[in-house]
Formats: C-alpha cells, structure tokens, sequence
C-alpha cells in the first residue's frame, strides 16, 4: 500500500520505538577542572564521552584548554577535580592511581603524538630505538620480536623501512610524526590521543599524515581525540566535534553541523574565520 | 503499512549571531515518505530546499518540529536523535549525495567506490569482487578507464560527480537525499544515474530530491513538495 498523504492519526505511538543500545563508552571523563595559580582557570567543568572506533575534536583558540585537557586524559597531569574512567582498562577512577600506576597504563593503553616531536622522541637515538623503547617497557626482550613488532608499527604509520635506523633528528617534520605514530599505536592503545598532529608541516606533508592517520584509525579501530586549531583538519578526521573557549565547551555536536550550521555566537566566529 | 519517514511541522532558522538576526528558512512542512517512494523538492532558488536535505541529515540542525524515520531497529526521531545514533544511521541507512565528492588524498577513483561495496553493512565481498562491481558502476556512469587508477582531486566538476555518486549509490542505503546530482553530469552519466536510482526504488529505496531538471527521472516522481519563501 502506497500512501502518499500524511495521515493525521498517526502518530509515534503507532511505531515501534528504538531499540536504543545503551552503548558503553571507551572514555568517560566527569567534571574535569585546572586552575594554574590564582586567578588561571585553564579547564572549567568538562566532560568528554569517547566511543569505540571514534575520533571526537577538540576545537578552540590557544589558552582555551585543549591541550591541558589532552594532558589530563594521558596521565601526565592531575587535574584539580573530576574523574577519568577507561572502559575495560581499569574499573574505577584513573586520577586516584598512584604515579606508577598511571605509568603503567600510559604504556600498554595510551598512545599520544604531540606537535613537537621533541617531547615524544628522543631525537637523537635510531628511529626504531624509540618505537622498541616502548615495547621494553612493556615486557618485550627478545631482539628479533622487538625488530618485527617495530617492523609492523612503522609500515602502518607508512615510514619507510629502510629509514628506520636514522635518528628523527635526521628527518623531515612529516617523517618524525610518523615515528611517533609508530610508538604510538606499537602496543595497539585503546586511545590514541594527538596534540596538534600536523600543525608547522607543509600543507602536502600534512594531507598525508592526515591520510595515514585516517587509515591506522580505521584499520585498528582504536579511539582517537585530536586537539586541533586548524577546523581543516577536524573535519577531515573527526566524527564529532567539541569547541573550547576560556576553558569550557561552548558547543559540541557532530562535527559536518558543528563546522556548517555552528550554533554558538564563538563558534560562528571561529568558523567564519577560516581561510 | 507505517511510514518510512514522517514529518510533522518541520522548521529551520538560522540565528547569525553577528547579524544579531534570524533568518527563516523554511516552516510547518509536513510529509510521509514510503519504502519505494520518490518525493521531489520543488521551490525558488534559496527557498530551502537543499537546506531541508541537510536538516534531514543532520548536517544543519532543525529548529523544530519531528521527523520520525522507521529505521531497522525501530522508530528514531532524526531532530532529537543523538549524534551517536545519527552517525550509526549514516553509515547503515541514510545516504546524502551532494554536488561536490569529498575526495580524499591518495585515494584512487576505483578504491573509493570499491570502499562502499566493501564497506556495506553485512557485506561478504572479496576485495577484488567489490573492485570488479566498483569498475562496472563506474563504467556505467561513463567514467573513462584510464581515470579509474587516478586520484579524483583533479577530475573535472563532471568527472567527480561521476565518482560522486558511484561511492553513494554503492552502499546500501534505505534512505537518500539527493541535492541536485545530475548538474555537472553529461548525457551518458544521467542516463546511468536514472537507471541505477530506478533500480534501487524497485528495491524499495526511498529518495527525496532536488533537481533542477527533473525531466531525466519524472517517471520516477511519486509525490512533489513545494517550499515557498518564508515571508
């Protein structure tokens, strides 16, 4: 039966409703809040909910937070209140861990490339010497193991192989956020977090890290957050967005409504700014 | 027999804070959608109608008013429906094919349809099966061999609105919108199109569309919507 008008008697009782699967979050993050000093209020009440093979943004102009936040879900950075639940990981609150640890966990189930591969890399030590690192102290001795699990962490992060015994001092911008891809996702994390991942790198250079970050993404299905000033590079990677400002969210959704239909007076501003 | 989609005094305004101004863009439409159906958006240029097919997407956000769509695991509110849910509709049941592809860097014309054989849900395909299936769409929408290995960045208007609609159409959707697909395509790619969305009502694919000139795919109209002007 075809029925082209609208039927005034029905209505959503007549339909079944959704069987809504209340699906259980990776990251559950409640009430996060930082303050430097008196009178520095860095991160004001956030709450951050991440999904299984989902890449939520992180959207604001400097000093709104992002990164401090970024710092707080990597372990690195107790925050003044709030607590910090990775699903399947540990059952409880990550903050009231002791120092080792929250060690512990940043190892075997977080991976993070920040912007200045300083901070991740030790320039001067081989390439894969910083990936084999990771697996050291995660429990792998045996050499040739090391060499392979290396071998497989750069070719997903597309480095070529025959560099991998270099130092990152010794490579390109684009080449060293691939080695830190590499240690990144080596112990397969189930959340992957990037600070910035292409901001300083030619926009060639970047269109390929961000390729290849979308494939590594796909192919292990972890969770990603991607702090980004730069809404190209949100929407091309991102699911669903955050904006930030002054240390809170002003808006979030998903991110193609987020970037073309912003609903706050800041994101309005942010977008219409873009290049 | 319940309706597949069903809208009920459906709004959308745009609040430009910097303006400090609303503008309407369309108001109370109301409209049921059927498995198999196809309704035509009609009205003047700006009057809302690609904009309906973003609200519905989720693309823009409705102001107010329900829009019930009958998905496979029940019924879901698309203006209250969580970003979760709407993402997981996107990807298993509503297809939204715009003018523009979003090409992707390195990524060939032939692996970007073969991704939506592969990539349906439910789907047991090889990989060299859904490239076999991805080449002949591809043919029939008159894409040139020799552009099927090569990165649709640099394809003409024409070109990647072939690639386009190939990747949409490829998926398995329940529900696309369609906003003026044919009007960078040439006589062949058209001929292709009205064929290959021919075939999917057959199979009970629902379609709400814009087009310019819907001369190509009349025989396919069930129903027409007008927006008017919001004065």
């Amino acid at each position: 039966m075809k029925n082209s008008e609208p039927d005034p008697n029905s209505t959503a009782e007549d339909v079944i409703p959704a069987t809504v699967i209340e699906e259980k979050p990776v990251l559950k993050a409640v009430g996060l809040a930082k303050r430097y000093g008196k009178n520095v209020v860095a991160v004001n009440n956030v709450d951050i909910t991440a999904y299984r093979g989902e890449v939520l943004g992180i959207v604001g102009e400097s000093g709104s937070g992002k990164s401090t936040i970024l710092r707080m879900l990597n372990l690195e950075e107790q925050p003044d209140t709030g607590s910090y639940e990775l699903d399947g990981i540990y059952a409880g609150d990550l903050f009231k861990l002791d120092r080792s640890e929250q060690r512990a966990i940043r190892v075997f189930h977080i991976g993070i490339v920040y912007q200045n591969p300083h901070i991740g890399l030790r320039m001067n030590n081989t390439s894969s010497g910083n990936v084999a690192e990771r697996l050291i102290v995660a429990g792998v001795r045996n050499y040739s193991q090391l060499r392979q699990a290396a071998e497989t962490s750069f070719r997903a992060s597309e480095f070529p192989l025959d560099r991998m015994d270099d130092p990152p001092l010794a490579l390109s911008g684009g080449m060293q956020q691939r080695v830190q891809l590499a240690k990144a996702i080596a112990l397969n994390p189930k959340l992957l977090l990037l600070d910035e991942p292409t901001t300083g790198l030619d926009v060639s250079v970047q269109a390929l890290v961000l390729d290849t970050l979308r494939r590594v993404q796909r192919d292990i299905g972890t969770t990603m957050i991607v702090v980004s000033h730069d809404l190209g590079v949100i929407r091309m990677l991102a699911d669903r967005v955050m904006v930030m400002r002054h240390g809170r969210v002003v808006e979030q959704g998903l991110a193609d409504q987020v970037l073309e239909d912003p609903q706050h007076a800041y994101t309005q501003q942010l977008v219409h700014a873009k290049l | 027999m319940n309706a597949l989609l069903e809208v009920r005094s459906y709004c959308k305004r745009f609040t430009i804070h910097h303006l400090e101004r609303e503008i309407p863009a369309f108001e109370n439409l109301d409209f049921d959608l059927y498995e198999g159906q196809f309704m035509l958006v009609t009205g003047p240029n700006g009057a809302g109608k690609s904009t309906l097919l973003r609200c519905l997407f989720r693309t823009y956000l409705p102001s107010s008013g329900s829009a019930l769509y009958l998905s496979r695991t029940g019924g879901v509110d698309l203006v209250t429906a969580t970003d979760r849910q709407i993402l997981n509709l996107r990807h298993e049941e509503i297809g939204h094919v715009t003018q523009f592809l979003k090409a992707r860097p390195r990524v060939s014309a032939l692996a970007m349809v073969a991704e939506s054989f592969l990539h349906r849900p439910n789907a047991d395909v090889t990989p060299d099966a859904a490239e076999q299936d991805a080449r002949e769409l591809l043919d029939s929408f008159g894409l040139k061999r020799e552009l099927h290995h090569a990165y649709p960045t640099t394809f003409s208007g024409g070109e990647q609105q072939k690639v386009n609609l190939a990747h949409t159409l490829a998926t398995t959707r329940r529900l696309i919108l369609l906003d003026e697909p044919t009007a960078s395509l040439d006589a062949v790619a058209r001929a292709a199109l009205t064929t290959r969305l021919s075939l999917l009502k057959d199979q009970g694919v629902a379609f709400i569309g814009v087009f310019h000139h819907p001369e190509d795919i009349r025989h396919l109209i069930d129903k027409e919507i007008e927006i008017k002007h919001v004065a």
